[in-house]
């Protein structure tokens, strides 16, 4: 489970089919039968088990665990499956862990009063991968089509969660850019969205080039820059600091550069978002306004 | 009588040892200071003077300038030097290079700042050393019981592996430049990895640090000046782009938050790795349990399970607020001294 886990993964995070092509194969070519049928059909949408309840595995879990750090894992993630797998302390290692055809066969054989037990066993011998994937599988909730042919376009009209057709980086470009000011768009909720302005340097100052909404998981370096770094509060708005010395940088993706001529930097990101905080990187790193004006013309 | 509550204070600036009258990695310039490790939270310029481990002290001059500091002292691991009536030794915290853990006594009392620390094997800088104490001061980065980070080495190896899957394309990795760069580089190298490996400007300035203190990190290069068809089949790690004409490349992010699919797919990479040079979950705990501490101090990070774990087991502990939240339902709330 544990290997066809983490290739499950791998899919789930790959855009380029030509890679996921390559990992599938890597993986079929070290799996014997009869998991390799198993695990062909599993990624064809074919494969029909017996759904047990996700109720029986979390009761399982929280039997194992101070409920109060089972709340607080669950606030973090949001997702019960994840928290179960992320959670589980195995009692002890089995020898190894079980492969996908035992668990097909179990599921199609055991009585309800023996299957808790063999789940909890499972439970145990896998690595984290390994208990996320297996509780989806189990409780029904693993949708998954097998990649198509390299060259081959993915067919649009079916539910293809791990071959989106979407095109790697959908965007007319990335830069790395200063956090100026943040704002929680709901001041109420420590966990609500922030909307973050960043800027770019125009000689020894900043000027802003765009705003973007940043979830609240994506947001905890920014958060963290925050509590350590406000010099100044206008109402509900951050300023953080932003020099040569110290200053946070974020990569930021967007659909186009616009000319505002009114604004200070006489450009503007259109539909800007955080591809993520570049932490360790410099002031310095961040982009220049004359990069972005070539860019601008360049397009 | 000195309580070993007394011993430090949470100010402003950060933490300050009235005894020895020094800070502890303050948040601002200040007289004295006394700094854990050198990631750019904790070391800052402008102090007037600084003591740290050797190491720590030439990140941060390549990171600053040689000017970063008026005067500049290191202390060997294990060295203690008196400051005024306070006794200070400085302990390996196993984060990055040079990273210390400041063990501050003053009558008999000890109080240890772990600073960032972690105990899974690193071979670009020594292990943590558990010290007993009566406060014992702790990150909680990843204080929550879902962050078990796997062994590295087989983080890196996934890499290494898909090198194999696709010899012709860069192999991009996003990783801090100081410690997680250096200690993703060393595993390559363990694990057999002799090719040039490519680095971004600032990495490349750390890596010298690291190699003039005695950690072997192989062939690095600048990729700066390197042309576009070297990259193909290398990996390149750091920040910076790739140069136009590369093949395709297979991009990976190593961070410890990569350990969450939500963050995981939020990274936009192909391959997410979980490597973290901070404690998880385990090792906090099992950090806390061997230094006994009478008291818990608790800096930075998902402390609300770290706190609870603690009552649980007995131990007395309370959230500073430096780089944490305020009272969640009032942001605008006074840090607590």
């Amino acid at each position: 489970m544990n290997r066809l886990a983490a290739l499950i993964a791998r899919l789930e995070t790959l855009n380029d089919a030509a890679m996921k092509e390559a990992f599938l194969a890597d993986y079929l070519s070290e799996t014997p039968e009869p998991d390799r049928t198993h695990a062909r059909d599993l990624l064809d949408g074919k494969l029909k088990l017996r759904p047990a309840k996700l109720a029986l595995i979390r009761g399982l879990a929280e039997a194992r665990i101070d409920a109060t750090l089972f709340g607080l894992a669950q606030a973090y993630t949001g997702d019960m499956t994840e928290t179960i797998a992320l959670t589980w302390v195995p009692n002890r290692r089995a020898n190894r862990d079980p492969t996908l055809s035992e668990i097909v066969e179990a599921l199609a054989t055991l009585g309800r009063s023996e299957l808790p037990k063999r789940i909890e066993a499972w439970l145990d011998a896998c690595d984290e991968t390994g208990r996320h994937v297996l509780i989806r599988l189990i409780t029904g909730t693993l949708r998954l089509d097998r990649p198509r042919e390299a060259d081959a376009a993915p067919a649009a009209d079916t539910q293809n969660e791990l071959f989106r057709a979407a095109p790697r980086k959908d965007t007319s470009g990335t830069i790395a850019a200063i956090l100026l000011y943040a704002e929680r768009t709901n001041a109420r909720a420590r966990t609500s969205p922030l909307r973050c302005t960043f800027g770019i340097w125009n000689g020894d100052t900043l000027a802003p080039i765009g705003r973007c909404e940043v979830g609240p998981v994506e947001a905890e370096p920014i958060e963290h820059f925050i509590a350590e770094h406000t010099t100044a509060r206008f109402g509900p708005v951050r300023e953080v600091r932003h020099d040569r010395e110290i200053a946070l940088v974020a990569e930021l993706a967007f659909a186009a550069i616009t000319p505002t001529p009114r604004r200070k930097a006489g450009l503007t990101l259109r539909a800007p978002r955080l591809l993520r905080v570049l932490e360790g990187a410099a002031p310095s790193d961040a982009a220049s306004l004359a990069t972005l004006e070539a860019r601008a013309k360049g397009h | 009588m000195t309580r070993a509550a007394d011993i430090l204070k949470l100010t402003p600036a950060g933490l300050y040892c009235e005894a020895g009258d020094f800070y502890v990695d303050p948040l601002r310039k200040v007289p004295r200071a006394v700094i854990t490790h050198g990631h750019s939270d904790h070391a800052r310029a402008g102090h007037e003077a600084v003591l740290a481990t050797k190491e720590t002290l030439a990140v941060m001059a390549a990171r600053y300038g040689e000017k970063f500091a008026g005067t500049r002292q290191a202390l060997h691991f294990g060295e203690t030097i008196a400051l005024a009536s306070a006794q200070v030794t400085l302990k390996p915290a196993g984060h990055v290079i040079g990273s210390a853990q400041v063990v501050i006594e003053v009558a008999g009392k000890r109080v240890v700042v772990s600073g960032d620390y972690k105990r899974a094997r690193d071979p670009t800088c020594p292990p943590f050393e558990p010290m007993p104490c009566d406060i014992f001061i702790t990150e909680a980065t990843f204080g929550l019981p879902l962050f078990r980070h796997p062994p590295a080495a087989d983080e890196a190896a996934k890499l290494l592996h898909a090198l194999q899957l696709f010899p012709d394309r860069p192999h991009t990795i996003g990783a801090y430049s100081l410690g997680k760069a250096q200690r993703l580089i060393a595993l390559f190298r363990e694990a057999g990895h002799h090719a040039p490996i490519y680095v971004d400007a600032p990495t490349s300035k750390l890596c010298a640090v690291y190699v003039a203190h005695g950690v072997p990190l192989g062939d690095i290069r600048l990729l700066a000046s390197t042309p576009a068809a070297d990259l193909n089949g290398a990996i390149v790690v750091g920040m910076a782009e790739l140069p136009e004409g590369t093949n395709d490349p297979v991009t990976a992010y190593a961070s410890g938050w990569m350990r969450t699919r939500k963050r995981a797919r939020a990274a936009n990479v192909d391959m997410p790795l979980i490597v973290s040079d901070h404690a998880d979950w385990d090792e906090l705990t099992q950090t806390i349990e061997e230094v006994a501490p009478g008291e818990l101090w608790i800096t930075h990070g998902e402390e609300a399970a770290l706190l609870h774990w603690a009552r649980t087991k007995g131990i007395r502990a309370r959230p500073l607020s430096i780089a944490g939240y305020g009272d969640e339902e009032d942001p605008e709330a006074a840090p607590s001294a």
